[in-house]
């Protein structure tokens, strides 16, 4: 029944937009889920060229269909954006990402050691493998490895604050050691998929397991590497950190046009301490893209013909119990409520993108509520230089409003430069070359920092 | 599954708009935690509760006039009063109160002494007590109010002696690494005796001012030129603005009530010991002996304006600090009374000193300091929007020839007029 009732809702944002073109190209980046494999006793696709038209790489001779096995059924043809890759297989495909990022920052009012920040300290990398182990069942894991990404104590030094040879206090000396973050560690069954045999996939149910992004905001559910710029806005970033544990529904209908998840999480990608809390972490995001889905991509590489767009929202609910240090009840009921919004516009290689989140936080005891705003908005225009390669100018702003309910601490951020891009035969993007400007204002606090960071992205 | 997005758009709508949040109405009491048990002095000053950006509440006993304070904090969502602070310097001044709060942080300042709580542990430590080049003992002779915190540092500036200064410093004191950052010697050199009538603060400069009084050698065999005058400082410790300041010269130390406080139109005030109040800007003051039926207790800043707080006929009242630097019409002080009036019932209050937490009753507490609630020396505490911290005082018991009172911390909502 429900089926059928995402079939009719489905057909009837075809109807909506019957001006839209055909799905667009792929995107250059893999989406996320994964998309669902071919039966496990077909054989893997044949290697294809990227056909997106944002990459002129000479294409290869595609087999002719008497030289390959039949193609699959169309109920079980994978509605995949992938691309051919070289370590790709039905059971494993590995890829990943290396960013090399050098940063250089003045932050007035500092302490002077503080002053100036320079080094490749936010270098990292990404190692992921997925694949499919048998029809509707695949997996995905994704490590961030980084050269200074754990931090450690190192050591223990006297602190003499009176200057007079006598100890007042222990401090800690510590230091950045290479490190293994977890980004995504996921099971993923796909019990409903309908294609029909236009091509057109009706609908699809994906239940995952595991560790992932929380389905709320759309800049925290995009990937390291498909972000504009090297790390999220800070208005983003304020509230959900990392990936979460726990489980997720995802229903999309009518070729993606519209998509709806919804999760319990643990609650550990939330931007504040949790120690003492326990509690499910509700999740659950809509978005809807009439013209075509646009993914999770963060510009137009693939300069989409015709305007496009995508708006959506999330929601997230957070009861928790409060405990104290030795674990016991402090009889302290708290219930944490996020919601964000998002739009996201393309059109011949530009790029816009907005999304605003807020966050209220009360309890039964204080009558102190915690209130929080964020929002950004970016936008790229990638411009075709050469057969070889685009150039992408490319901006951000961002705005944070923290503690609203007593003082408010306001803080505004911006991102502006250029990226290069150059392709190869699997992607548009195997190598980005961004040269950023960047900043931070905290006004109510009297600080502010601007400096340089040229990042090198290479994607394989 | 339109009642999901159904759902998703109502929520949106809901925070978008600021709903689903309450705040205590004027008047209204929170959910009050039980502090501990005091001796029950009647000149403690029971100084206004603060509370951190985590929300940790802290608490401070103690009198203008008795070296002895002590400090304690609350950690946040009912976890517990721990920390006893009873640092203190300098037997003949007494507590101040508490300067500022930060992240995790409570700053105090009793006699000559400035400390540090934390929040976090309830660890509390003197800040500076000796000079790190001298190795002599500081003395905080005046400290603004108010620190200045930005995600690297944490500073503010302060009035400091050691006993071997002729003149005291205003010096930064980087809280962190707890130095003296900057310094600049008190002008003039050959002042003697600088003392500090009251301190305020003023976030535009993100500093604050202080009244002085000195004295200068005058001619041989004559008397010392006493001197009092408002000084503006900045957050580097240098004085922008001198106001000199006459008719208080028999005002000694610490001669303030409580901290004083600037409004809007940029004029400042506080009440001196004798009832008077004084109201400056950066130009001129205004000494106010007649305040007509406003007796004055201090004065207390809430959204941006500045009122002198007091009694009036029996009845709580307030006054505004107007544009000309003279008081408006003394009004009767509605929240303070409907705070009474809540006060006159029996008050739940939350037991979470240790585990397992327990609810207690307590019939008819009072406002352990003055008649009326709220009507004290130092402004609340901005906990909330429209909310504040309070403390109750509740049963009392004897015990060895000692009496004692059991004492609550809790939050109120508040208006002015």
């Amino acid at each position: 029944m429900s089926l059928r009732i995402s079939t009719l809702l489905g057909a009837g944002l075809l109807l909506a937009s019957s001006t839209a073109a055909a799905a667009p190209p792929p995107p250059p980046d893999v989406p996320d889920p994964a998309p669902e494999p071919a039966a496990e006793a077909e054989p893997p696709p044949a290697a294809q060229p990227d056909r997106d038209p944002a990459q002129t790489v000479e294409p290869e001779p595609v087999p002719a269909p008497s030289e390959t096995t039949p193609p699959p059924e169309p109920e079980s043809e994978p509605k995949s954006d992938e691309k051919p890759r070289p370590f790709k297989t039905d059971y494993l495909t590995i890829e990943g990402y290396i960013q090399p990022q050098y940063t250089y920052r003045v932050r007035r009012g500092a302490r002077p050691r503080d002053q100036q920040e320079f080094g490749a300290q936010q270098t990292r990398a990404g190692l992921i493998f997925g694949g499919n182990v048998l029809p509707r069942w695949s997996y995905r894991t994704h490590f961030v490895v980084g050269s200074q990404i754990t931090e450690v104590v190192s050591g223990i030094d006297s602190a003499d604050y009176e200057g007079d040879g006598s100890t007042e206090a222990l401090s800690t000396n510590t230091r950045l050691i290479p490190g293994v973050d977890l980004e995504q560690l996921w099971v993923n069954y796909r019990p409903v998929q309908y294609v029909s045999d236009s091509g057109v996939e009706w609908v699809r149910l994906d239940l995952k397991l595991g560790q992932m992004r929380v389905p709320f905001s759309k800049q925290n559910k995009t990937q390291n590497n498909s972000l504009l710029f090297p790390r999220r806005n800070a208005a983003v970033t304020s509230f959900l950190v990392g990936s979460d544990l726990g489980g997720e529904v995802t229903l999309n209908v009518a070729d993606e046009r519209f998509t709806i998840a919804g999760g319990v999480f643990n609650g550990t990608g939330l931007a504040v301490n949790r120690d003492n809390r326990r509690g499910p972490l509700w999740a659950g995001r809509f978005e809807v893209a009439p013209l075509g889905s646009l993914g999770n991509y963060e510009s137009d590489l693939e300069r989409h013909e015709k305007p496009a767009f995508a708006v959506g929202s999330g929601l997230l609910y957070s009861p928790t119990r409060l405990f104290d240090s030795a674990g016991n009840d402090t009889l302290t009921r708290s219930r944490g409520l996020l919601v964000s919004a998002f739009a996201k516009f393309v059109y011949y290689g530009f790029y816009l993108q907005g999304e605003f989140i807020r966050s209220q936080v009360t309890d039964n005891l204080s009558s102190r509520p915690f209130i929080s705003t964020g929002s950004y908005g970016q936008l790229s225009f990638m411009i075709p230089k050469t057969e070889k390669f685009f150039v992408g100018p490319s901006g951000s702003f961002g705005w944070t409003a923290s503690e609203q309910a007593v003082n408010p601490l306001n803080r505004y951020y911006t991102t502006d430069g250029i990226s290069l891009f150059l392709p190869n035969e699997h992607r548009a993007d195997a190598i980005r070359v961004s040269l950023l400007y960047q900043a931070e204002w905290f006004v109510d606090e009297g600080q502010s920092a601007q400096g340089g960071v040229m990042q090198v992205q290479l994607k394989f | 599954m339109a009642r999901p997005i159904g759902w998703l758009s109502l929520g949106l709508v809901a925070l978008l708009g600021g709903g689903c949040i309450e705040y205590l109405e004027p008047g209204e009491l929170g959910q009050f935690r039980y502090l501990g048990d005091y001796v029950a002095e009647e000149t403690f000053l029971f100084t206004r509760p603060v509370a951190d950006r985590n929300g940790a509440v802290y608490a401070i006993m103690g009198d203008r006039d008795l070296a002895q304070t002590e400090a304690t904090v609350g950690y946040p969502a009912g976890g517990g009063w721990r920390g006893r602070c009873a640092v203190h310097q300098n037997v003949d001044r007494g507590l101040h109160g508490w300067l500022d709060t930060e992240v995790d942080r409570g700053w105090y300042w009793s006699g000559d002494a400035l400390v540090e709580l934390d929040g976090l542990n309830s660890d509390c430590r003197q800040i500076l007590s000796r000079d790190p080049n001298s190795q002599t003992q500081l003395a905080f002779k005046a400290v603004i109010p108010r620190v200045k915190w930005t995600p690297s540092r944490r500073t503010l500036v302060a009035l400091v002696k050691a006993p071997s200064d002729p003149v005291p410093f205003q010096v930064v004191v980087d809280l962190d690494i707890r130095r003296y950052t900057r310094f600049e010697e008190f002008i003039p050199r050959n002042a003697d005796n600088v003392v500090s009538l009251g301190t305020g603060r003023e976030d535009a400069t993100e500093a604050g001012f202080m009244v002085v009084r000195y004295e200068v050698d005058g001619d041989e065999g004559a008397d010392p030129d006493v001197r009092v005058e408002a000084r503006f400082l900045n957050a580097d410790a240098e004085v922008t603005d001198i106001v000199p300041i006459s008719g208080l010269d028999a005002f000694e130390e610490d001669a303030m009530t409580g901290y004083m406080q600037i409004g809007e139109h940029g004029w400042a005030a506080g009440v001196l010991n004798d009832g008077t109040v004084l109201t400056f800007d950066r130009n001129s003051f205004r000494h106010i002996t007649d305040t007509g039926p406003l007796e004055p207790v201090g004065v207390h800043l809430w959204e941006d304006t500045a009122w002198v707080v007091g009694m009036a006929n029996g009845r709580p009242s307030i006054a505004a600090v107007g544009a000309n630097g003279n008081l408006d019409g003394p009004v009767v002080w509605a929240a303070s009374e409907r705070l009474a009036g809540a006060l006159r019932t029996n008050v739940v209050i939350q037991d979470d000193r240790f585990t397992p937490i327990r609810t207690l009753s307590w019939a008819n507490p009072e406002a352990p300091f003055g008649e009326f609630p709220l009507v004290v020396p130092n402004s609340p505490w901005q906990y909330a929007i429209d909310t504040s911290l309070m403390m109750i005082a509740g049963p009392t018991y004897s015990s060895g020839g000692q009496s004692f009172v059991s004492l609550a911390v809790g939050p109120v909502g508040l208006s002015y007029p």
